[in-house]
């Protein structure tokens, strides 16, 4: 093997806190060789950011140092980072929505014709490195109506204009469909035969598997092994980060629930606007029975997010159709009323929607149950008895806190989710709607949250499961709805052979 | 976190803003060709030091906690609420009115009557913006800060020409104020002949009503929620326009208790200008103490002792009031600056996880 281009040695990072100061990285070596894809894989919470920012200079080390071509370098910024040709492409996209792709693109070291930018130069460059590197993209559009592949497209095309050799790409899977991963691990291909070096972090091992040269794998803040990716394999990759060995969840029995029990939910003929002011949803009827888990499948886009807005009162104009929950008509109903009435909403916008971030753990935990006996009394909260409430809740989901009254921004992101989950779950009376409950989440995480969606849909549960990670749809659903362009164009249900090829028709729009 | 903590937080910010604030002050005392510690010295006698120092000290706090709660209950909702200074005066006007039209009643009556259509009248003003905010969107900033100019200017158009005190006008006075109120309808004095009166009262159980609302009862918690992630607050079922609405109502109701009550404990007649700023004021108090129920009180007492105390330092030596409004300023600069808290709260804690 040749020699590596940047080393890490013994790296330490210590987070200081009152109680329990957290140890991100403990005495980390790290290495990548030139014109290798190296993947860092590992557990949320397990260091791999923080390994990140420090060497992209966000964070200074305890301990340890960095050594770049045989030179021991200090990076107090991620100026002096992109200096020494490192850049990185966070999870959030730090671009200015009102600029254009190429002025983003050149923002900072602008080409200039006398007092002003040079925009034709601008957009001559961007077309130039877009392609060189084959990423593709539309100079002149401006950020805010890109997608969000495109964006990513960007900042990658940014750094490299910036002069980067190597490109440090934090989960960059998580804003992205399948296929615009594919498309991703294409870029990555091209950059690596254009001699760039390309480290990623992700907990996706199919993504490791598929795409990278090597992989170190982290836990606990510790490397645990670096292995050759030709070499192993998805199961032994995975036992080395969770330190045990994981079974893949799957459905296994569908509960005691006989086809004749009454549906608990009933959707017909629903119909919505989007923001264009077209049907962001057309007529769309199902029915959902106790113990049933229905997958809705789809690319993300599709619908899913306006039908997920109606049936838990976030959005009440529906302009046509109607949904009743125990025979109830709820269509009108806001956010309030659908949730006393016991449906569940683990939603898909997690930072936004999911959690208050400058609040405590249990600020976050108690919304919901905080206005209903016995937890509240004539509008006086019951502390005593919340807290009881939410000390369960944190221990039955093995959410990993010191305290409840501690910031829930301080918690890695599976834990964060896992909260939402607990406070979902404890609300639910018989309905539950889980909106992408795992995306961006550690295997630790996805493995729990998918038992306990399981154990709920046991107990006599509706969950209607929307994700577009259809590897979960296929794993846990009793049947498949897939959404195209506000329609349903299918309904399959479990069981069915050539299920897959079937559904990924369908995505496309095509009913088979 | 319990109150005592928070108490303990709130000071030590305060402390520490304050410190940075006296240091800065400093140089434009230097400035002036002054000693700062002699200034600092004076502030501090203008307002602990003898008796009348001490309870005039208290008697500014009262209003300024008053007004930093009405404007806290605003801006925790995250609406920034900048008519609470055309509220001051409307309340101040109706209790004089109902002070002098109203009569034969006895004094706990007249005294209620008068503070509730204070109240009433402040809400009211602001009825029409908290509909616009938290129905159709429209930016509360700009529509509760032109209508407190409207109410300034109307109070005094309408004690200028409709209330203005006979003798006044007998004496071609220049100031506009209307006559005084009944005897009926004033709060008495704790310790004649010092201004500081039952308002004070009112000012502690409404510090206590605040905490009480905003710790203790679900309502307080998705009025905080609501400020601080109204996203999160609406999908967990919260009202979000509803909060929004009757957060910039109560603000206005108040706004005008602090006005009223300074009319009826103070005053006893409606004097324009008499508000002496409440409003910005409050606002400043509101953000010293960061909108938290504990802080918010506090930061209105550490306001009255800095307003007292200038007194007394401009009195005593060469430095100016306007010096006061630097240091306060620069203390809410440094308060609000969340970075440099931070910053120590991460020292602090290194320093124990260390040790």
């Amino acid at each position: 093997m040749s020699e590596p281009i940047l080393r890490l040695k013994n790296i330490t990072k210590i987070f200081p806190h009152p109680e329990v100061p957290v140890i991100a990285n403990d005495h980390v070596n790290f290495s990548v060789v030139a014109g290798e894809i190296h993947a860092i894989v590992g557990e949320n919470g397990t260091g791999k950011t923080t390994l990140m920012n420090i060497l992209y200079g966000m964070y200074q080390p305890d301990e340890g140092e960095i050594v770049l071509n045989n030179t021991v370098i200090k990076v107090d910024n991620p100026r002096h980072a992109i200096a020494h040709g490192i850049g990185m492409v966070h999870q959030h996209f730090m671009l200015i929505p009102s600029f254009t792709v190429a002025e983003n693109l050149v923002f900072g070291f602008e080409p200039r014709k006398g007092l002003l930018v040079d925009i034709q130069e601008a957009n001559r460059i961007a077309r130039d490195i877009s392609r060189t590197y084959g990423l593709e993209i539309d100079p002149e559009q401006r950020i805010q109506s890109c997608s969000l592949s495109m964006r990513q497209r960007v900042e990658v095309l940014k750094i490299l204009y910036h002069g980067a050799n190597i490109l440090i790409f934090d989960e960059p899977t998580a804003v992205l469909t399948p296929q615009e991963s594919n498309e991703l691990f294409k870029a990555f291909l091209e950059l690596k035969r254009n001699g760039k070096t390309i480290i990623f972090i992700t907990h996706k091992l199919k993504e490791v598997m598929s795409v990278a040269d090597r992989a170190t794998v982290m836990r606990k803040g510790k490397v645990v092994d670096v292995v050759n990716v030709s070499e192993t394999s998805t199961d032994q990759l995975a036992g080395m980060m969770v330190g045990r060995k994981v079974s893949t969840q799957n459905r296994k029995e569908t509960g005691k629930f006989s086809k004749d029990d009454a549906s608990i939910l009933e959707v017909s003929h629903l119909k919505r606007l989007g923001s264009s002011g077209r049907l962001a949803l057309n007529d769309i009827s199902f029915s959902l029975g106790p113990g049933e888990i229905l997958g809705i499948a789809g690319v993300g886009g599709n619908g899913q997010g306006e039908l997920v807005e109606c049936l838990t009162g976030l959005n009440q104009k529906a302009v046509g159709g109607r949904i009743l929950y125990e025979g109830i008509d709820i269509t009108k109903y806001d956010a309030r009323r659908i949730r006393d009435l016991g449906i569940g909403h683990i939603t898909g916008e997690r930072h936004s929607r999911g959690a208050s971030y400058k609040s405590s753990i249990f600020d976050n935990m108690i919304m919901g149950i905080h206005k209903v006996s016995p937890w509240c009394w004539r509008g006086v909260m019951q502390a005593k008895r919340l807290r009881q409430t939410i000390g369960k809740l944190i221990d039955d989901f093995n959410i990993k806190a010191a305290s409840m009254d501690m910031d829930i921004a301080n918690l890695s992101g599976g834990n964060i989710q896992k909260c939402i989950v607990a406070r979902e779950l404890n609300l639910a009376r018989r309905v539950i709607v889980a909106e992408e409950p795992t995306r961006g989440v550690d295997i630790g995480a996805i493995e729990f949250i998918h038992g306990q969606l399981l154990r709920k849909s046991m107990e006599g549960y509706g969950i209607i499961l929307v994700s577009t990670d259809l590897d979960e749809i296929l794993a846990l659903s009793t049947k498949i709805l897939v959404m195209f362009e506000g329609r349903v164009t299918g309904e399959i249900a479990r069981g069915n052979e050539s299920m897959e090829s079937r559904i990924g028709l369908m995505m496309a729009g095509i009913s088979a | 976190m319990s109150m005592q903590k928070e108490l303990t937080q709130s000071l030590i910010r305060l402390l520490i803003s304050l410190g940075v604030a006296l240091v800065i002050s400093s140089i434009f005392i230097l400035s002036t060709g002054e000693n700062p510690l002699n200034a600092y010295a004076k502030l501090l006698e203008g307002a602990f030091v003898g008796q009348l120092n001490i309870i005039t000290t208290l008697r500014w706090s009262v209003p300024y906690i008053i007004a930093g709660i009405a404007a806290a209950i605003s801006f925790r909702a995250g609406m920034f609420n900048m008519g609470i200074d055309g509220c001051v005066y409307l309340g101040g006007l109706a209790a004089t009115l109902v002070g002098i039209y109203v009569k034969g009643l006895p004094p706990i009556l007249h005294i209620s009557l008068a503070i509730s259509t204070a109240m009433l009248v402040g809400a009211l003003w602001l009825y029409l913006p908290a509909k616009l905010r938290a129905y159709y969107n429209v930016n509360e900033l700009i529509s509760t800060w032109m209508l407190s100019y409207v109410a300034i200017l109307l109070c005094q158009f309408l004690v200028a020409h409709v209330f203005q005190d006979p003798n006044d006008l007998a004496q071609s006075a220049q100031q506009v104020r209307t006559p005084y109120v009944q005897e009926s309808a004033r709060l008495s004095q704790l310790f004649p002949p010092y201004q500081l009166n039952t308002s004070i009262y009112f000012a502690l159980a409404l510090a206590l009503l605040f905490y009480f609302f905003a710790k203790k009862t679900a309502n307080g918690y998705e009025h905080n929620l609501t400020g601080i992630a109204p996203d999160f607050a609406r999908y967990g079922g919260v009202n979000v326009a509803n909060v929004r609405f009757y957060s910039i109502i109560v603000t206005g109701a108040i706004g005008a208790l602090a006005g009223a009550l300074e009319i009826l404990g103070v005053h006893y007649r409606y004097i324009h200008g008499f508000s002496l700023d409440l409003g910005p004021n409050g606002i400043l108090v509101a953000l010293m103490g960061r909108l938290n129920p504990i802080g918010v009180p506090l930061a209105g007492v550490f306001m009255g002792v800095m307003q007292n105390g200038a007194r007394g330092m401009a009195r005593t030596s060469n430095v100016s009031l306007d010096t006061v409004r630097i240091i306060i300023s620069v203390v809410v600069i440094c308060i609000t600056a969340e970075r440099l808290y931070s910053w120590l709260k991460l020292k602090r804690k290194a320093s124990i996880g260390k040790g």
